[in-house]
């Protein structure tokens, strides 16, 4: 059985000698610096909402306070029979009131039972990403990994203040999180796709088949 | 490396011709190549400076693998912080010997897998499935091949030999209702079948597009949603990462799968980037256990040589969309698990076989690969620096071929003799003695007219 | 009077053997560009045949004759191929250090820089030409692989050859290599046709009925892969088309 020991003894000793120059493709130190983009970045909301249209997810300008009625239009979309799962944060908390108050009981979400057969999962976000139309999900909220992946529709409550310009904004945070990093954080942009049968798009495979942000 | 492959069982030559003539497979790549090729053109389009990022990345590699020891000194130390067992494999048996072994101690009888080259280099399905383990590959490309019993002919889209007749044939195989061939129809067919497999599974297996050292985060970048799946929702997690595919900082991270995904599918990102640190522990969701297996198999032995560059590969396929090569023949014709370009480089590196040696000759050396790598390898000169150590260590009747050839040509005067030669052949000495070179020419071309005089006697006779 | 500028002309083993008319096509338009034209009587071939096999001190052993003979030269060596040229250029240097002397590394350091593939020599003119384009067969360039990424020449060809030549058709195969890398296209000539096919088919798409290239090489694939499917395509040198304007 190797040890980590036996294995890192081995590379060690590959590099003794370094490793051989390339004259003919000389090597340039070019550090890696946050990538300049050609889009203009000002407008966050702005850019946001048109590259997460263009993955394919669904885009709703509204508030806080508006955000009861926008989940019960989904819901009502669905149709009958529409299960819904929260998870446990905040902005799903109030939400998971106003859907008793309606008479819609949430499906369990801490359970064993696997959420597989929820119409709608709602969840929130911890970030976006306006260059990319992405939205971020923190494991460490409770039931937010398996609410965002198993049911049919993903419906993210997104925060405009917490929309940052790209990718790297957030990634490279990472190394100097908070606390330790939580077991998953996904980059979501878009419904689930797949391109492997003739590069047909299509949507809507493994995870949500249509994802709706609600930006507040 | 276990099990035979196709390179193997045929030569190269007869896997290729044999390629080429498929016409319909010629019309499935030349629509794949060209549209994932300008993909990429376009989501380039939105970076400022595309090649001072390609230059950026390539000098991130090489420092990351000049310091390869440390950065998998510091992931190990933090993936293991964050709850992860770390395992090491020196080889592909070895790295089969610890999957089953976790499988067996946690009585594992049904697997999930997420896209995985690696696993198919070190032949890991066939290992488990001999301990009685249900393997599902759930990557729709990957669980279509599998069902047609085929190995995946490209490394982002492996099932693009096949058109969607002959996807809806495979599936058919495993379907109780009639599937019509509209991808959307397959597509959902997939959903369903696949979802049944996640929630029944015991251990979920993937493979790890970037190890970052700073944090011990495994990163996995999945459009269709199967590699969030098969590492969230099973108790156990396996992941398999080739020691090469590591960065020290999140900061490398980021520029790195900016350019994979752009290069890959013409993406500015995939739908799932998921960034995994570790098992769940008081988390609400997600695996018990992850267990990550660095596998070597032979990379060591590329580190430090002329070859290292090739441990900068981050399994893009953009070569494969550019090689003038691949687009006629496909994946494959190259017989083993790597195809195109980087296959070509790969296969003699790290497939233990003596049919290896001829891989690189699959090449007219044109450069296409070079100019579409991400990460700027220059995967044509390793070819050529291959043939050179190929030619070396043989003895053969090519060597005397151009030894003789040589010999000729070495010296003006026998130089200017051979041109007065009257065949095209005996004129260009025909080196390399290749058994029947003049037929092989001539089977599907014209041969060149002969010159009655060659440019030295007419330049002489023009009097200067 | 003030003396021509002279250059050296390396005709390539190509050239020599089977298209000497592109050699003399190739001294006229210099000399039309008022050059006095050396050919070094002891220059036989770069290598590239051997060094793209693998077997580098095959080639080398033959370089290192054209290398001494280039030696003896000063100024410019045109060379009318892009892949010769790319040879002495770019990996002269790589092979005279696997398999050259001190002396010869030396020497390749002085000789490769000098090397100019022909149409990047023309394309610095020093006047602007004054007779009118007149060559009107609709034309597709190609672009030889190694000219184009190893020498970076990109533009020039198509920007000389648009001085004399009025139709010059785009090919969605611009850039796609033709398949014949040397041995290769003996080694998988099914790929090697194959791979032609993809260029002339795109070729003969855009309506055009002449190939026009920098490489012997490329252009003899082409055309007898074109002559066994009774195409109907000429395929000429840049220096021919240059050298038929020159002289019409």
């Amino acid at each position: 059985m190797t040890t980590r020991e036996l294995f890192l003894a081995r590379v060690t000793r590959r590099l003794e000698d370094g490793i051989p120059d390339n004259p003919l493709r000389p090597l340039l130190d070019v550090p890696s610096d946050p990538i300049d983009y050609t889009m203009d970045l000002t407008n966050l909301p702005g850019v946001f909402r048109t590259a997460a249209e263009a993955a394919g997810a669904e885009v709703i300008d509204t508030d806080e306070a508006a955000l009861g009625a926008v989940l019960l239009g989904i819901i009502e979309r669905i149709g009958s029979g529409a299960t819904v799962a929260l998870s446990d944060e905040m902005v799903c908390n109030s939400l998971a009131e106003r859907l008793e108050d309606e008479g819609v009981r949430p499906a369990p979400v801490l359970e064993p039972a696997p959420l597989s057969g929820v119409s709608l999962g709602v969840t929130g976000a911890t970030a976006g990403v306006a260059l990319t139309g992405s939205i971020i999900i923190d494991s460490s909220v409770p039931g937010a990994r398996v609410v965002s992946l198993l049911p049919e529709t993903h419906l993210v409550v997104l925060r405009r203040s917490d929309i940052v310009p790209t990718p790297g904004s957030f990634l490279r945070r990472l190394g100097s999180w908070q606390d330790a990093l939580p077991s998953n954080l996904v980059l979501i942009t878009g419904p689930s796709r797949s391109a492997d049968i003739e590069l047909q798009l299509t949507i809507g495979v493994h995870g949500p088949g249509r994802l709706v942000v609600a930006l507040i | 490396m276990s099990g035979t492959h196709a390179m193997d069982e045929s030569t190269l030559r007869e896997r290729m011709a044999l390629a080429v003539a498929d016409s319909r497979l010629r019309s499935s790549l030349h629509d794949a190549t060209s549209t994932l090729a300008d993909r990429k053109r376009e989501a380039y389009g939105q970076i400022e400076n595309p090649e001072r990022l390609r230059t950026a990345a390539r000098w991130a590699k090489s420092q990351i693998l000049s310091r390869l020891p440390e950065v998998l000194d510091r992931l190990a130390t933090n993936l293991e912080m964050a709850g992860a067992t770390v395992h090491w494999a020196t080889d592909d048996a070895e790295a089969r010997r610890v999957v089953t072994g976790i499988a067996a101690q946690h009585g594992v009888r049904k697997v999930v897998k997420s896209k995985s080259m690696l696993s198919e280099e070190i032949g890991l399905n066939a290992a488990l499935e001999q301990t009685g383990i249900e393997v599902t590959e759930t990557d729709l490309g990957e669980w279509i091949i599998q069902i047609a019993g085929e190995a995946p002919s490209h490394i982002i889209v492996p099932a693009v030999h096949k058109d969607r007749i002959q996807v809806r044939d495979a599936l058919q195989t495993v379907a109780d209702v009639k599937l019509s061939d509209a991808p959307e129809e397959l597509a959902a067919f997939a959903r369903a079948t696949l979802r049944r497999r996640f929630l029944e599974a015991d251990m979920g297996i993937s493979g790890v597009n970037f190890g970052v050292a700073e944090t011990g985060t495994l990163v996995l970048v999945t459009n269709e949603g199967n590699g969030r799946m098969s590492t969230t929702v099973p108790p156990v997690h396996v992941a398999l990462l080739g020691m090469e595919r590591v960065v020290e900082s999140w900061d490398q991270l980021d520029i790195m799968l900016a350019l994979l995904t752009r290069a890959a599918t013409g993406q500015a990102i995939t739908t799932y980037v998921s960034a995994i640190t570790g098992p769940r522990r008081r988390e609400s969701h997600g695996p018990d256990e992850v267990h990550v297996v660095v596998v070597d198999n032979g990379r060591t032995e590329i580190l430090g040589t002329e070859f290292t560059e090739m441990l900068a590969c981050v399994r893009c396929g953009a070569c494969l969309n550019a090689c003038p090569v691949y687009a006629v023949t496909g994946g494959h014709a190259y017989g083993w698990v790597y195809p195109g370009p980087m296959g070509a480089v790969l296969t003699p590196l790290l497939a233990r076989s003596e049919a290896a040696g001829e891989i690189p000759n699959a090449s007219s050396l044109c450069g296409a690969c070079w100019e579409a790598c991400p990460v700027g390898i220059p995967l044509q000169d390793m070819l050529l620096s291959l043939r050179r150590r190929h030619a070396e260590n043989s003895s053969n009747a090519e060597r005397l071929g151009w030894a003789a050839w040589a010999h000729v040509w070495a010296h003006p005067a026998s130089y200017r003799a051979s041109l007065r030669a009257s065949s095209i052949g005996s004129k260009l000495i025909d080196p390399g003695r290749i058994p029947g070179l003049p037929r092989r020419w001539a089977e599907g071309r014209e041969v060149p007219d002969v010159a009655p005089k060659s440019f030295r006697r007419m330049w002489k006779e023009r009097g200067q | 009077m003030q003396a021509k500028p002279s250059v050296t002309l390396f005709p390539t083993c190509l050239v020599d053997a089977v298209a000497p008319e592109t050699g003399l096509a190739t001294a006229r338009v210099l000399e039309e560009r008022g050059f006095r034209i050396e050919v070094p009587e002891d220059s036989t071939c770069c290598g590239q045949p051997a060094w793209n096999a693998g077997h580098a001190g095959a080639a080398a052993k033959v370089a290192r004759t054209t290398l001494r003979a280039l030696a003896d030269t000063a100024g410019a060596i045109v060379v009318p191929s892009g892949s010769c040229a790319t040879m002495m250029r770019v990996f002269w240097p790589e092979l005279f250090e696997i398999e050259g002397s001190r002396s010869e590394q030396l020497l390749a350091a002085d000789v490769a820089p000098r090397v100019e593939e022909l149409s990047a020599f023309l394309s610095v003119e020093r006047e602007q030409r004054r007779r009118t384009p007149a060559d009107a067969t609709a034309t597709v360039y190609h672009r030889s692989c190694h000219m184009l990424r190893e020498l970076g020449i990109v533009d020039a060809p198509e920007k000389v050859l648009a001085q004399v030549a009025t139709d010059l058709r785009h090919s969605e195969a611009t850039g796609k290599c033709c398949g014949f890398g040397g041995m290769f296209s003996v080694k998988l000539p099914e790929v090697s046709t194959s791979m032609a096919d993809e260029v002339l088919d795109a070729v003969a798409a855009t309506g055009a009925t002449r190939v026009v290239g920098c490489d012997v090489s490329c252009l003899m694939h082409m055309e007898s892969r074109a002559r066994r499917r009774d195409m109907d395509l000429v395929f000429a040198h840049l220096a021919e088309v240059l050298d038929q304007d020159g002289r019409a």
